[in-house]
């Protein structure tokens, strides 16, 4: 008693003294200090200037457009590069596009992603060894671009939405990060689901589901982004036009006229600077959902990119 | 462990049948998944066969001839093909050089700073560029560096550094200062996130008894930190070499251009141009090519890992 009592006498005064130290540290303002925030403040405005710069662009009026003095701030603040946006249909229908894709994809990858890795994930499995390497093994070999395309092509999925959402929604990866959540949950839980006569997709549904918001989340973001920023597969296996997704789309008006230095779309002059108008509002369009989203789980990324394992 | 050992047993036991109907239950819930990835990602390794033939599409698989190694031949023997090699390996490995310090340089400035809310907002911007399109960076890219108002030429000329704009896109030795430069910018953050995570996990008693000893904070993160995220550290950058032979192909695709092949084309983008756009047999090839050295460099950069740190990937 009388050292425990000992004990908690001098952590307290440990902790005093703790607290006088970083009093006293606070006030205290180093070199050393100042050089972290110094270089946190450049790597931060080396991170937002680019996205900065565009988000000025497009709300900058068209004449300082064409005179190119727009360093950081917008100059002679205007939405007509948005309004403009909403008269332009085809990046509409490219947004629809993405929007069905995205979701598609989304809805299958999790799904599948989510009772493959509780199965995996479940200790009397007896088989769950010979299923992970099954998925394992596509992360170290592939048949290629080229066998895929012919693939695509042969299950007539050319100009199909199937075609950008299928391939891609199970990954090894998602099922490794997802199963090692399920791995922690408690298997007396699932013990006394099994003698009420619980099936395995009862118990998924009701006890590993509720307590795995956090890994859908993160799972969610991970596809969503991935479908929203779709290019190469919407470039190999869609043709027609109307079924571009956004980033296709983007991909029309961004390039060419950029970097050759002659514009690529407007005959006019005043066609060419309308799409270097829209260039810059289209840009904020295609990626503000995104942005609204990845903040509000930042907390669950650590769970999702720990190197996982298929040791257990 | 128990668990398990008791799960091993019976699973000895058991005969194969057993064993799959009593999993029948998980077999349920991983079909779906089973068949998505068989189609999707078994079948294409067909392109071994393929590889092997003069394939068409009208013929199909058995109706095209059989060439042998005739595609294997026509690229080892093609003048692009020490090209596309060393540009595949130098621009990876370069790759690796230049963005691997940053985000563990950044996590371990982020452990500086004390102020809770500045360094969570700091995190949140620095992860932003990761979840932009590689269309939308190196379209921003591109008008940044554009040789008709782009803002780094716009400075180049106002300090004097040049005096006709630089044409950065068209100029194959630019290519891979772009292409490292947008890796770095798209992804120093994120890839910080394990570092941070990791620097969090080390033992808070073990910065107190260094205090106490009277080490200041660059001691600190000399002999606490640093040694907390060697092991992770070493490991990550064993299996970055690991996947040497696959570079971001999507980005070089939007990047490159005739005028820069020289530097930028790698072998994932001739596949494309000579296989999709060209030959199939010859792409398939190729791509079996750079499929097969891939993995053989991910299994010695493993085995290495694993001795070095004992983590690996299997």
């Amino acid at each position: 008693m009388v050292t425990a009592e000992k004990e908690i006498a001098k952590s307290g005064q440990v902790a005093q003294r703790r607290k006088g130290e970083k009093l006293r540290k606070k006030k205290k303002f180093t070199i050393g200090k100042f050089f972290v925030y110094l270089t946190v403040f450049i790597l931060v405005a080396f991170t937002l200037y680019p996205v900065v710069y565009i988000l000025s662009m497009s709300f900058s009026s068209l004449e300082h457009l064409i005179l190119q003095d727009v360093w950081l701030l917008p100059k002679d603040f205007t939405l007509e590069a948005y309004a403009l946006l909403f008269k332009t249909s085809d990046l509409w229908v490219a947004y629809k596009n993405t929007i069905i894709y995205t979701f598609l994809g989304t809805a299958i990858g999790l799904t599948f992603t989510v009772a493959l890795s509780y199965a995996v994930s479940q200790k009397n499995f007896y088989c769950r060894r010979i299923v992970i390497w099954f998925f394992m093994i596509t992360m170290f070999f592939s048949g290629g671009v080229v066998p895929s395309y012919i693939l695509i092509n042969q299950l007539h999925l050319i100009n199909s939405p199937l075609a950008i959402a299928l391939p891609g929604a199970v990954t090894a990866w998602n099922m490794i990060i997802t199963r090692t959540y399920f791995a922690t949950i408690s298997p007396s839980l699932f013990e006394s689901a099994s003698l009420d006569g619980a099936g395995e997709v009862r118990k998924l549904i009701f006890i590993a589901l509720p307590v795995a918001k956090p890994i859908i989340a993160v799972l969610a973001l991970y596809m969503i982004v991935g479908y929203w920023n779709t290019y190469f597969s919407a470039l190999l296996y869609l043709e027609e036009r109307e079924l571009m997704p956004i980033q296709n789309y983007l991909q029309t008006i961004l390039y060419d006229s950029n970097a050759s230095g002659t514009p690529g779309q407007g005959s006019t002059i005043g066609g060419a600077m309308q799409i270097e108008q829209l260039k810059y509002s289209s840009i904020v369009v295609a990626i503000f959902p995104i942005m609204m989203v990845y903040p509000f789980l930042q907390k669950y990324f650590a769970a999702g990119i720990m190197v996982g394992s298929i040791k257990e | 462990m128990k668990r398990t050992n008791e799960g091993a047993l019976t699973l000895g036991k058991m005969s194969l049948w057993k064993k799959v109907k009593h999993d029948r239950g998980y077999f349920l819930l991983c079909a779906p998944a089973i068949v998505l990835v068989f189609i999707f990602s078994y079948i294409p390794m067909y392109g071994i066969y393929l590889a092997f033939t003069d394939f068409s599409i009208r013929a199909g698989i058995l109706g095209s001839p059989f060439v042998g190694f005739k595609w294997f031949e026509r690229f080892f023997t093609s003048v692009y093909f020490f090209r596309v090699l060393k540009n595949t390996v130098l621009l990876s490995t370069l790759t690796i050089v230049f963005t691997f310090p940053l985000p563990v340089a950044f996590a371990l400035l982020l452990r500086e700073v004390q102020n809770k809310a500045v360094r969570k907002a700091v995190q949140t911007i620095s992860y932003m560029p990761h979840f932009i399109s590689t269309v939308i960076v190196v379209g921003i890219m591109m008008n940044l560096f554009s040789p008709s108002g782009g803002i780094i030429n716009r400075i180049l000329t106002a300090f004097n550094l040049t005096d006709t704009p630089i044409n950065f896109f068209y100029q194959a030795k630019y290519f891979r200062m772009l292409y490292i430069g947008s890796e770095i910018w798209q992804h120093f953050g994120w890839n910080s996130i394990i570092y941070i995570a990791t620097i969090l996990s080390i033992d808070p008693q073990l910065y107190e008894a260094a205090e106490m000893d009277g080490a200041g904070k660059w001691k600190q993160m000399l002999h606490v930190t640093l040694p907390g995220i060697r092991d992770v550290t070493v490991t990550l950058l064993i299996l970055a070499f690991g996947s040497v032979m696959s570079v971001g192909f999507e980005k070089v695709l939007l990047m490159y251009n005739p005028a820069t092949w020289e530097t930028s084309d790698v072998i994932a983008t001739y596949t494309y141009r000579e296989g999709i756009l060209g030959s199939l047999g010859y792409g398939s090839a190729v791509g079996i090519f750079n499929s097969i050295i891939n993995l053989i460099l991910l299994i010695i950069f493993n085995s290495i890992a694993r001795r070095v740190s004992e983590v690996s990937l299997w």
